[in-house]
């Protein structure tokens, strides 16, 4: 990490990992229900659908009811990237069997994982995503962000198809508490 | 209350997703050459935009403009209701909205800048509302019983003919039927007709049937327009706009260019 990064990492307290807190104790964003960005998705251990198109691949995540539109039809990077997203701006193209994902355009509001490894806005995701056999995806993803790491790094999430499994769409992060803000 | 939000976001319209082609100056253009571009009308495939009516400002709250046949139980929840849209907007408004849960159906069309995207897969059609996703299954099943009610229901569909059937039940009753505040019961049975009349043209006649809520059945119409191929859905992340101040994130707002 960059001393900018350390330093967030020292304010971070997650629900998580060697430093654990009680999630009441957390300032963790998910608790608020904000997305988690990606690739931290990856990391909540709900099921994901993925449908392709002929002009993206849509990942259908169970956790929160968060939908990722990876467009592949050869567009660009949107350009009108104000307010940066959570969970960025994502294309795709094939390179062979592989499906390289590019995200850019996020905020620097989420953790890149659940112990609260910060980014910044100017994190740059590449993934790519194979089918090694029917029942497997493996996902290499790298992590670019000079502001943040002093260099690339890379991590992977591998995925078991599960047949018959549907996706619930009553997963609401929200619950009778929240309306206690109001 | 963060009521100067609220206001806001009726301003920006930011609780639905406004796809990022999308700008004012190309909202009103009647799309050229729609007579003879070729379509197939079983295919409903797109990112489809609401078409706003001159004049016709309940359409960015309501669902019909005379006021709809309401039942006592009706009647005295409507009362109740505080929304922040309609005729008689309230600053401290209980819309569950404000608290970032699910639209609910058929509420996410009353608004004029609802936008939908679907898509048709083997054996369902997907809507997606931004992140009110509904799944309509075409594979022949009837609904469950005793089926607990659910955000955006249970929809089932079939095609008669060129139009687009789709049977809705199990809705629960924790939002309301429209930005107004009119209310409804989990008895509501919601049925959606949708035709695509030309290339970029898809109209939408829904049946309101709920013996709870109102007197009678009644209906309402909307046209949808398709957004261009190269649209996105965008992001609308409701938390980001109501619920930041728990973790000290300051809300995200579009800079004013």
């Amino acid at each position: 990490m960059t001393p900018w990064a350390e330093e967030k990492y020292k304010a971070a307290k997650p629900a998580f990992g060697p430093n654990k807190k009680a999630p009441k104790d957390s300032n963790d964003p998910v608790y608020g229900c904000f997305p988690p960005g990606v690739p931290r998705i990856y990391l909540h251990p709900k099921p994901v659908e993925i449908i392709q198109l002929p002009s993206e691949v849509i990942m259908m995540f169970e956790y929160d009811r968060l939908v990722r539109h990876i467009y592949t039809d050869g567009r660009p990077h949107d350009e009108f990237l104000d307010p940066p997203l959570w969970m960025g701006d994502s294309i795709g193209k094939w390179d062979g069997d592989t499906l390289v994902v590019d995200v850019i355009g996020f905020n620097d509001k989420t953790w890149l994982d659940r112990v609260g490894h910060p980014h910044s806005g100017e994190l740059h995701v590449v993934e790519r995503i194979r089918r090694p056999d029917h029942n497997t995806l493996v996902d290499d993803i790298t992590i670019e962000d000079p502001k943040a790491y002093t260099k690339p790094w890379t991590g992977q999430s591998t995925f078991q198809l599960r047949p018959g499994t549907e996706i619930s769409w009553e997963g609401v992060c929200e619950n009778e508490k929240m309306l206690d803000r109001q | 209350m963060r009521s100067s939000w609220k206001l806001l976001a009726f301003a920006l319209g930011l609780i639905f997703v406004l796809p990022a082609g999308a700008r004012a100056q190309d909202e009103e253009q009647p799309p050229a050459g729609k007579e003879t571009k070729p379509f197939s009308p079983q295919d409903l495939s797109g990112i489809w935009a609401i078409r706003p009516i001159r004049g016709v400002p309940w359409y960015n709250y309501a669902l019909a403009g005379d006021e709809v046949p309401m039942t006592p139980w009706a009647e005295e929840k409507f009362k109740e209701n505080k929304p922040s849209f309609g005729p008689h907007p309230q600053e401290d408004s209980n819309d569950l909205a404000y608290a970032c849960f699910p639209a609910g159906m058929p509420r996410v069309y009353a608004a004029v800048q609802a936008a939908m995207q679907i898509v048709q897969v083997q054996g369902r059609v997907l809507m997606f509302f931004g992140r009110n996703v509904r799944q309509i299954y075409t594979d022949g099943r009837p609904h469950p019983k005793d089926l607990r009610p659910l955000w955006m229901g249970h929809s089932i569909g079939q095609w008669e003919g060129d139009t687009f059937v789709i049977d809705t039940v199990a809705i629960n009753d924790k939002n309301w039927l429209d930005r107004m505040g009119h209310p409804h019961s989990d008895a509501l049975h919601l049925v959606e007709r949708f035709h695509r009349v030309a290339a970029d043209t898809l109209n939408l006649d829904m049946t309101i049937d709920d013996p709870k809520a109102f007197t009678k059945t009644w209906t309402a119409q909307r046209t949808f327009r398709q957004r261009p191929p190269a649209s996105r859905m965008g992001e609308a992340i409701c938390e980001d706009i109501f619920i930041n101040d728990a973790f000290g994130l300051k809300p995200t707002l579009p800079s004013m260019k």
